[in-house]
């Protein structure tokens, strides 16, 4: 076991301990609750790091397409900060929601023109699309236990 | 009101003191004495403070027992906000005649008789159902076309609800249009994202440009041609006594709107996770809409139906993503009652349900676009 697979395994047991120990009845309600968190987190872990990468691929392609739709109406986008070539996976998933928050603002403002509208209908593509490559960990979460009270 | 969960009995102590007396001013002016007998707590409600009372009410006739409920808005603000008690009393008022209601007895804004805003309403016996349990609920299992069928009626009770002769308007929100109306709850669902501090997330980003979305997109219709909308339509908002509805409760989302609105809340996906061909968890859609125009002699419009599903899964996916939400749900935690306290713990929740909403509109907003409106 690496040091990678470790985490979600070692969830996995501290939900089943803490789901099997006996507790007060007050304790109980808040402990089922951790160990409900526990086991949702395990059965991310595996699909955590392909997530982020799929996620980070298709928000970089979104945010290529929309600056190339505003380049092509003449337009010159507003400046946003963060690193959206940041190497830590992580960082540069946050600068690219970041960047596509910054756009997205300034094509509301000029909602009329119809390249604007054309921009917007692609953020909103990535993000589902984006969504969609988490939605496979948000599956195996689920896949714990009754999602319905989502 | 039955199959709220798990009831848990209160000291009927001094705090409860003025409130006795003020039920006897408002609900039992000829009453010599009136006086709280027990008081339970049951849990599972959203974020108002529940409370079952007994009260003995003394007259010249002897003396009679009286079972009531008194929602009272929390300490701290929760997703139900802003807790305006006179707007429910001012509906329930209104609807006695209409719809099924609990009967009001009395509210107040007064901190000095009930600590927080407050109203009383007669006891109505019933089973409300949370959607999350309603597969489990045997009157559902061998009723449940007759259940969709009940509720298209209690719909069309609704929109033909004469808000203008019954002077409610004022209390239904922003005087305006549909398109206006649209606008001012897209504006006030999110303008806790105005200046997010934190680190932004994907379905905040998705649900401020749906935002932008609805506000282009609504159709306009005229305020004279809305009808009341409940905004929150659902099993667990409805008393049953068998597959009769016995009463409508939460008013607080009560707005005019497009008569389409509160039929695209009843479709929201999120409400049928597990059974996607079911609206509401309840009818399919050529059922729905057969009910539906036997029950208000009007058609169903897809095109707008799909709108305000999307308009719905925005108001839910906007409120769960908002930013403070974990924060806040601590507080509510820290100040609330055993409402919140069965509801929500200070372990948190995993941000799961915000991917899945955004996963369950995207395609509907696609269809809409595309002028599929077939697409729920």
């Amino acid at each position: 076991m690496t040091l990678y697979d470790a985490p979600g395994e070692l969830l996995g047991r501290v939900s089943e301990v803490v789901s099997s120990a006996v507790y007060s009845s007050q304790e109980h309600r808040e402990l089922e609750e951790a160990a409900l968190v526990a086991r949702r987190v395990a059965a991310m872990w595996p699909h955590v790091f392909n997530s982020l990468t799929q996620e980070n691929e298709i928000l970089t392609s979104t945010l290529t397409s929309v600056c190339r739709t505003i380049d092509d109406a003449g337009a010159a986008p507003p400046e946003w900060s963060g690193n959206v070539k940041a190497s830590d996976p992580l960082e540069r998933y946050h600068a690219l929601l970041e960047a596509l928050n910054c756009l997205t603002a300034w094509l509301q403002n000029i909602r009329r023109e119809p390249w604007a509208r054309q921009a917007r209908q692609i953020v909103r593509h990535g993000l589902a699309a984006s969504a969609e490559a988490q939605g496979v960990m948000v599956e195996a979460a689920f896949g714990t236990t009754d999602s319905r009270k989502q | 009101m039955n199959g709220k969960e798990m009831t848990s009995w209160a000291e009927v102590g001094e705090e409860y003191t003025a409130l006795a007396s003020y039920l006897q001013d408002r609900a039992f002016p000829d009453a010599h004495d009136v006086h709280i007998d027990d008081v339970s707590r049951p849990a599972g409600g959203q974020s108002w403070e529940i409370f079952l009372l007994t009260v003995s009410v003394t007259g010249n006739d002897g003396s009679e027992h009286h079972r009531m409920v008194v929602k009272r808005a929390p300490g701290a603000i929760g997703p139900l906000g802003p807790y305006d008690v006179a707007k429910e009393a001012a509906l329930l008022n209104a609807l006695s005649e209409v719809v099924p209601t609990p009967r009001l007895l009395a509210w107040s804004t007064d901190p000095a008789i009930f600590e927080r805003p407050f109203i009383a309403m007669d006891f109505v016996e019933g089973e409300a159902v949370d959607l999350y349990r309603v597969e489990q609920w045997p009157t559902w299992q061998t009723n449940r076309r007759d259940l969709g069928c009940q509720l298209m009626r209690t719909l069309g009770h609704i929109q033909r609800f004469d808000w203008r002769e019954a002077g409610v308007a004022d209390v239904l929100g922003p005087r305006g249009s549909a398109t206006e109306r649209v606008s001012s709850m897209v504006e006030w669902y999110l303008s806790s994202y105005r200046n997010l501090t934190g680190t932004l997330t994907a379905p905040q980003l998705f649900w401020k440009e749906v935002g932008a979305w609805l506000c282009d997109n609504a159709e306009e219709v005229a305020e004279e041609d809305l009808v009341l909308t409940h905004g929150d339509l659902r099993f667990g908002n409805l008393l049953w006594q068998g597959t009769k509805v016995a009463a409508v409760l939460d008013w607080e989302r009560a707005s005019l709107g497009d008569r389409m609105s509160d039929l695209g809340f009843f479709c929201v996906p999120m409400a049928r996770r597990h059974r996607p061909e079911l609206m509401g968890m309840a009818l399919e859609m050529e059922e729905l809409a057969a009910h539906y125009e036997a029950a208000t002699s009007r058609p169903v419009d897809r095109r707008r139906l799909q709108f305000y599903m999307i308009f719905w899964q925005f108001v839910e996916g906007s409120l769960g993503s908002r930013p403070n939400r974990e924060r806040d749900q601590m507080e509510m935690v820290r100040q609330g009652g055993v409402e919140v306290r069965n509801r929500y713990t200070r372990v948190g929740k995993l941000p799961l349900g915000p991917n899945l909403h955004v996963r369950q509109i995207a395609p509907v907003i696609d269809a809409y676009e595309e002028g599929r409106h077939d697409v729920v």
